[in-house]
């Protein structure tokens, strides 16, 4: 009976912790840290933000596709305006979930570690982030956007973000000027740690965000660019440009190469608009003449030669599935794993300063435009590989210009060459200059006659934060359509 | 083995030889029931193999000595003895009821008579699982037992399937029945990946039990009867019970059971064989595969037409030095593909017993090669118990089972190229796939080309050779486990006993991952490791009390603690490129790629004390009552702490109104209500607040969680209410049941999709409720009885109705989706709507069409809901002489099931309905505006291949939506048992031979080309789908089992 009674005493033993003592601890992960120091999340806010944008779902059956420098041979509905509408709550997901939400904490973490160089990093970051976001939907939640405790925030107006925007700017130009705190190169994928270079570039991107709602309603931008020329903290080389330096192997590579070579996904072409243009002395006088017409060195590094030796680009919304091998794929640099996912470049800069230039926003007139058209066309030409080709290009008296139109339509349209692989980027700034003059596709979704204006807005919203979906949309000219109108629309 | 038998063998002899020298003599006599003499009924002399059947007449004869005891016993009655007196003559009257001495395994293996149950348990016979059997345990349920609803992934070997019981009652829980096997929980969670985007299942955890060793199921279907399992009950409770050597009186049984059966698909979509690869109808030429001819890069089948004597040069004109080949149909491409899978069962076991000990062992195995090449899954297991009376008041007992799972290869499902079935969708049907399979002597696709380097395929561009694929992408599977438990009790004295019982549930798992160089998804090629281990140890006490208050009132009494304490490790690798090929090892990384290497510790524990105890009235009365709390360290510590009650009971009309000698043999009626809970997905460490660490080439990287923590949460709660009643009548021939249940789900946790602008994608909260209401019927009824035939009819039938009654602040929650289709729960609505876009009707509900093509809608809309309306089985049970027949019928009715199947089988003109108008052109069926705000019917003509990629396909989710409703024959078999006669005088008791088939045919589906009973996996957010199902498996064989 002893012994008996010991076993039972030794049976309950195994009951001895109380039922929740130690709960708490038993319930704390050993798997994931608590803290971590600023810095760390400064990197992966980059690359999710690049691979959101360059994704080929994304940039490029939306972006280069809508922008026309690339066309399917197979399976083209998005470039035929019938998009994925899981690809696009991808880019809403990942900029404010990912991008914008971690640049917060970034900022937080920064704030509290003292670094105010990090701190302004976060800002440049998320200003960027805000306006791909405004630029490809319209109005989008901002001033509560990503704000604790908020499930569901308002959305503002593109006036409201795009102020926003520049405020974001301002502030970051003010944190960097006089930045403190290390940057560790090993975490900045952009600038290895060179917190000058981040101070260019608020600069240089307020500048693209003025520019860009330059000609919307009530809005003068003229002294604040002036301002920013003045100020001389503007990209001036490519070694100023904004980029992510892609990695040789995936995941970790430029996503068209991953969705293209790696993904083995061949139908990816470039477009007839491209290679031979769109001109028509009749029907489209003010088309663009097209690579080929240009003498343009960069045919062919954007494009190669088809089976039969020659480039031929498939005209935008038009199938050719028998036979992949008669049209032109992206250039070998374009498929490279280590392309550049560019954030914002030199040329691009330039391209934008010959526009201000020419109307007027800033000092110099038309002949200033030229001049940074040309550095503009160099500094792409730099880019791809062939910077020792641009003075004989710029030569060419076609190239130039003397008079404001005559500036506006070159400017744009070397601004879109240039963008070439910028698939969103290149789409946008198409929307708000109208050069080069691209119609709809061919076979477009039925009801859709004009190169879309706009994405769809994040398919859960219209469950998930109903009420402000549907205020959102109702500011819209045609509704949460492809077609409606953004605010800062030529 | 042979030796065991040997010595078996000897043994036996040895025991007949001595019963020779004993004193015997011939004892006669009469067996009858109630209604006259009974045929058939068993007679032997207990203690000894000797025995004998009732003739005709209920006469029998049997040898044995005076003192002996008889034991009489016939199916449906009460066992009878009768001691061998100084007469010759014995006549016995047996009594009907064995059913009202059944005896029902309840919660925490209590054991009930079937009276005293207060709610519905059905149970089911081990017998009925070891003939026509099924690989995954689970599947055996499937139209057995009313409000069981089983759903079988697929037919690939090792596939997963699911259960659930009266009904989801938790939005992000897995919702299926908790397995306790003796007494031990055991874990059923399938760690497969496979989701609608491609991935390998894995076996749910219960397919690893051997049916040879299964006693009985019993399913405790609500929450009443499971209410001991406190926050583990939510959604009922499978109790298995092994066989085990109590009851035998000596060395008594050794069973042999050997299953050869063959299988082949049941369901392979109905092609068309009328036209070829092609995106155009012109012209054919194959340079490459990879888009370099013409049309040989495309994977669709709108090409030139076959069989009407053009050549083209072809992906197998290597053969004859690249000229053109005949251009003609294979209407068996795909069949051919697949092989006849063989599946091959032994189990071996030995059990003994006496009054003070007993003990069963058993060792099992088997091999299964799957339909799809390449494919196999072998199961090794061996299993003991024994139990012994250590004293006079103490005795103990031990069971332990050892189950080893493997598989060299189990096939990728969904939408992958790496499933083969994928390319029979998007496809050229003019390719005879099986000429693929000798890849070792097919030259390697061209430079270029996305398959390049790899074996010849008929595209290069989109797909592998398929068989290359499962010969080198191998997915490997090994796990090993054990369960067990020990308990010592101690009989304090007739009232009063305590048992201490200590549960062990443990595994350890690997599975292995290759992708070869070239492979389409993966041309660096890529290896993976997934190394995984667990266990739960439930420890427990109870102690019981038994008081016969008066000679009317009768109470028990347990309390008891029990303390759960779980550890899950995982630890993997996997590298995203091979830097020497054909080689699989960690150590063959890539130069210049990165690892994913990562490890996890996840604890949890339970802690709970609880009490239930038991009141009777004169044997007719009964009322049960329990209550648990339960601490969960999942939740947060000040809110951890739950009670969870429950009170039952029963009242045996027929005892009480004195039926007994009507037509009515019995009715009880019983009824109950509990509540239990449940913590949904909701998972260790959830409410932690975290950073992720991400390596990559750059270095390493943080980020923060899209899932906002909460510590406010508390458990799920579902309250169900029974009321049912059992009658039997006219002699127990016929049988029903019937019972009406609610369950009401409640503080169901979400991690609620909020919009991603406010920084996270989903925040954890208690937000949703469910409720399901329904009805569960069984009827049994022996339509005849005689010595030489008896036929049994039983039939079952289920109705639930599901609603997700609140989802808080949400309008939906998506559980997963392809495509442009997504399963969402909605308020208002059963779990599992289809959402996606719909045709745009007129007002008469006319698809609208423009230029000829159908207008779809922008906005999605539910489309159907994956919910059946009811779910039933029938089985028929036929005994003539030695022979015996039986058959199940499974029917699941309603609910609607997406098929991508036929949404790219359309678009990819592979489908026998894309031939309708390839020469004339196809008019849609519906309107077109009249130009004047009206509509007239649709007269444009379009071409057929625009008509089916504008109609079918990613961009329109309701041409892919059917009714999954199915009635399978599920099973039949025929079985001879050799007669006792026959087997008199060797070592062989029993001898039965079996023909068995399972999953004979769909007697009944709506749903084109496919089985709709499918799945990617068994989770939540992966039923009602369908993409490139791997046929499920329509298998017959036979069945050997010998005792001996």
């Amino acid at each position: 009976m002893k012994k008996i009674s010991i076993l039972f005493v030794a049976l309950i033993g195994l009951f001895s912790a109380s039922c929740d003592k130690d709960f708490e601890e038993v319930n704390t992960t050993p798997n994931n840290p608590v803290a971590v120091p600023a810095h760390l999340m400064l990197g992966n806010i980059v690359r999710i933000n690049q691979n959101v944008i360059y994704g080929m779902q994304q940039g490029g059956d939306m972006g280069m596709c809508w922008a026309q420098h690339v066309s399917k041979v197979q399976y083209n509905d998005e470039e035929r305006y019938i998009p994925r509408r899981g690809a696009i709550d991808a880019i809403w997901g990942t900029l404010y979930a990912s991008v914008i939400s971690d640049a917060k904490s970034m900022y937080t973490l920064a704030e509290a570690e003292g670094n105010t160089n990090i701190m302004g990093i976060s800002l440049v970051l998320q200003a960027n982030a805000f306006q791909i976001l405004t630029d490809l939907y319209g109005p989008v939640p901002f001033t509560e956007a990503c704000v604790s405790g908020n499930l569901k925030p308002a959305y503002d107006s593109q006036e409201v973000v795009y102020t926003g925007i520049l405020s974001m700017l301002t502030q970051a130009e003010t944190l960097l000027a006089s930045g403190t705190g290390v940057v560790p190169a090993s975490s900045d994928l952009v600038y290895a740690g060179d917190a000058s270079k981040w101070r260019k570039f608020a600069n240089s991107l307020k500048f693209k965000a003025l520019m860009r709602i330059s000609k919307a309603p009530g809005q003068s931008v003229s002294a604040q660019l002036q301002a920013l020329v003045n100020a001389g903290q503007l990209f001036s080389s490519n070694d100023d440009s904004a980029q992510l330096i892609y990695l040789p192997a995936q995941p970790d590579s430029n996503p068209i190469y991953e969705t293209v070579i790696f993904g083995t996904r061949s139908e990816y072409k470039v477009t007839s608009v491209l290679i031979a243009g769109n001109y028509n002395p009749t029907s489209n006088p003010n088309g663009f003449k097209g690579l080929t017409v240009l003498n343009d060195d960069r045919k062919a590094v954007y494009a190669q030669k088809n089976t039969s030796g020659a480039y031929v680009g498939n005209i935008p919304g038009v199938e050719n599935p028998g036979s992949y091998g008669a049209f032109s794929s992206l250039g070998t640099k374009y498929l490279d794993p280590t392309l550049p996912g560019v954030i914002l470049s030199n040329a691009q800069v330039q391209f934008l300063l010959a526009e201000a230039a020419n109307e007027g926003y800033i000092t110099g007139g038309v002949t200033a435009a030229q001049t940074y058209y040309f550095r503009g066309i160099t500094a792409n030409y730099e880019f791809n590989g062939i910077g020792g080709l641009a003075a004989a290009y710029t030569a060419q008296v076609s190239l130039g210009f003397a008079t404001q139109v005559g500036g506006r339509q070159k400017i744009a349209e070397q601004s879109w060459i240039a963008l070439f692989g910028q698939g969103f980027e290149a789409w946008t700034e198409y929307r708000r200059t109208g050069f080069p003059v691209l119609s709809a596709v061919t076979n477009a979704a039925p009801g859709v006659t004009v190169v879309p204006t706009r994405l769809y807005f994040d398919s859960t919203e219209v469950s998930l934060n109903k009420a402000n979906y549907t205020a959102a949309a109702a500011t819209l000219s045609g509704g949460d359509v492809l077609t409606s109108r953004l605010w800062w629309m030529n | 083995m042979r030796s065991k038998f040997k010595w078996i063998f000897t043994l036996l002899i040895a025991l007949s030889m001595q019963l020779s020298f004993a004193q015997e003599k011939t004892v006669t006599g009469v067996v009858s029931d109630g209604s006259g003499p009974l045929p058939g009924a068993n007679v032997v002399v207990q203690g000894s193999k000797a025995g004998t059947q009732t003739d005709v007449d209920g006469k029998y004869s049997i040898k044995a000595k005076a003192g002996d005891v008889l034991v009489f016993s016939f199916v449906g009655m009460t066992n009878t003895t009768a001691k061998v007196g100084a007469s010759n003559t014995l006549n016995v009257k047996m009594q009907d009821g064995v059913k009202l001495e059944e005896v029902v395994v309840g919660a925490l293996g209590v054991k009930r008579k079937e009276k005293a149950v207060g709610y519905a348990a059905q149970s089911i016979k081990g017998s009925t699982l070891t003939e026509a059997r099924e690989s995954n345990l689970v599947n055996a349920l499937s139209g057995r037992v009313a409000g069981v609803q089983v759903t079988n992934s697929s037919g690939a070997v090792g596939a997963s399937s699911r259960i659930v019981l009266r009904g989801n009652s938790s939005i992000t829980g897995n919702n299926q029945a908790l397995f306790v096997v003796d007494g031990v929980p055991f874990d059923n969670t399938s760690y497969g990946n496979s989701d609608s985007g491609g991935g390998r299942d894995l076996p749910n955890g219960a397919a690893s039990i051997s049916p040879d060793d299964i006693e009985s199921m019993t399913v405790l279907k609500g929450p009443n009867a499971a209410a001991l399992y406190g926050i583990r009950a939510s959604n009922g409770v499978i109790i298995i019970t092994t066989k085990s050597g109590k009851g035998k009186k000596s060395l008594s049984v050794a069973s042999f059971n050997s299953n050869i059966t063959f299988s082949d698909p049941l369901v392979i979509p109905d092609f068309q064989n009328s036209y070829g690869q092609g995106a155009t109808s012109d012209f054919f030429q194959f340079v490459d595969g990879g888009g370099n001819g013409y049309n040989d890069g495309v994977d669709e089948s709108w090409g030139p037409a076959l069989d009407r004597g053009l050549s083209f040069v072809q992906w197998d004109s290597f053969k004859v030095g690249g000229a053109p080949l005949p251009w003609i149909s294979h209407p068996n491409n795909v069949k051919d593909f697949y092989e006849t899978g063989v599946a091959i069962t032994n189990n071996l076991s030995l059990s003994a017993g006496n009054e003070d000990a007993n003990f069963r062992m058993s060792i099992g195995n088997s091999k299964e090669t799957g339909m799809v090449p390449f494919t196999d899954f072998k199961k090794f297991n061996v299993t003991m118990n024994g139990n012994i009376k250590l004293g006079e008041k103490l005795s103990s007992g031990v069971s332990l089972m050892y189950m080893n799972d493997k598989s060299d290869n189990l096939p990728i499902a969904g939408y992958n190229n790496e499933n083969a079935a994928q390319q029979f969708i998007w496809s050229a049907r003019n390719v005879n796939f099986t000429d693929l399979k000798d890849w070792r002597n097919l030259p390697l696709a061209a430079v270029g080309t996305a398959a390049e380097g790899t074996p010849l395929n008929w595209n290069t561009n989109f797909q592998n050779n398929p068989y290359w694929v499962l010969e080198t992408n191998t997915n490997t599977y090994n796990r090993d486990r054990v369960t067990g438990s020990t308990f010592l009790t101690y009989q304090f004295n007739s009232a009063f006993s305590a048992t201490g019982k200590v549960m062990l549930d443990h595994y350890s798992q690997l599975t292995t991952g290759r992708q070869a160089i070239g492979t389409n998804s993966a041309p660096d090629g890529s290896y993976g490791e997934n190394s995984l281990r667990y266990s739960e140890i439930n420890s427990e006490i109870i102690m019981s009390y038994k008081k016969q208050l008066n000679s009317d009132f009768n109470l028990s009494l347990n309390i008891g603690a029990n303390q759960m304490k779980r550890i899950r490790t995982q630890t993997y690798g996997s590298i995203p490129g091979l830097e020497l090929p054909n080689f699989y090892s960690l150590s063959n990384i890539k130069t210049g790629t990165v690892a994913t290497v990562g490890n996890q510790y996840v604890e949890t524990r339970i802690g709970s004390v609880l009490g239930f105890g038991q009141l009777s009235y004169k044997d007719y009365i009964f009322v049960d009552f329990s209550g648990r709390n339960d601490w969960a360290s999942v939740l947060p510590v000040e809110n951890n702490s739950f009670f969870y009650p429950a009170v039952s009971g029963s009242v045996v009309l027929s005892e009480i109104l004195g039926l007994k000698d009507t037509k009515i043999n019995y009715l009880k009626i019983r009824g109950g209500w509990s509540k239990v809970g449940g913590t949904g997905a909701l998972g260790a460490y959830n409410l932690n607040n975290v950073y992720g660490l991400t390596n990559n080439g750059w270095g390493n990287q943080a980020s923060t969680p899209n899932t906002q923590y909460n510590p406010n949460l508390k458990p799920e709660s579902v309250v169900g209410t029974e009321f049912g009643f059992d009658l039997n009548g006219f002699n127990n021939r016929l049988r029903v049941a019937a019972t009406y249940y609610t369950k009401v789900s409640s503080d169901l946790l979400v991690p609620i999709q909020v919009s991603a602008s406010s920084g996270y994608t989903s925040v954890w909260d208690n937000v949703a409720n469910m409720e399901n209401k329904g009805i569960e019927l069984q009827l049994g009824v022996t339509v005849l009885k005689a010595k030489d035939f008896s036929f049994d009819v039983d039939l079952n039938f289920a109705k639930n109705r599901n609603e997700v009654t609140s989802l808080g602040v949400l309008d939906s929650y998506v559980l997963g989706g392809q495509w442009g289709a997504t399963i969402e729960a909605r308020p208002g609505n059963a779990y599992g709507d289809i959402v996606g876009r719909g045709f745009e009707k007129d007002p008469s509900g006319n698809i609208i069409y423009v230029n000829g093509m159908p207008k779809i809608e922008s906005t999605k809309k539910v489309l159907g809901n994956i919910t059946p309306d009811w779910t039933g089985g029938a089985s028929f049970n036929v005994r003539y002489k030695d022979f015996d027949f039986s058959t199940l019928i499974d029917a699941k009715v309603g609910g609607d099931v997406h098929s991508m199947t036929y949404a790219w089988g359309r678009y990819a003109g592979v489908l026998e309905e894309t031939l309708i108008g390839r020469e004339t052109g196809v008019v849609g069926n519906g309107v077109m505006s009249d130009g004047a705000g009206g509509f007239v019917a649709n007269n444009v003509v379009v071409g057929a291949k625009a008509f089916n990629q504008t109609s079918y396909g990613n961009t329109i989710e309701e041409s892919a939506i059917f009714d999954a409703t199915y009635i399978k024959l599920r099973s039949l078999s025929l079985g001879y048992s050799l007669p006792k006669k026959w087997l008199k005088g060797t070592f062989v008791e029993d001898f039965k031979f079996s023909l068995v088939a399972r999953n004979v045919a769909i007697l009944f589906k709506n749903a084109p080309h496919i089985d709709p009973e499918t799945g990617f996996s068994s989770a939540n957010g992966e039923q009602g789908q369908e993409f490139g199902q791997i046929p499920s498996a329509r298998s017959y064989g036979f069945n050997i089992n010998v005792k001996f």
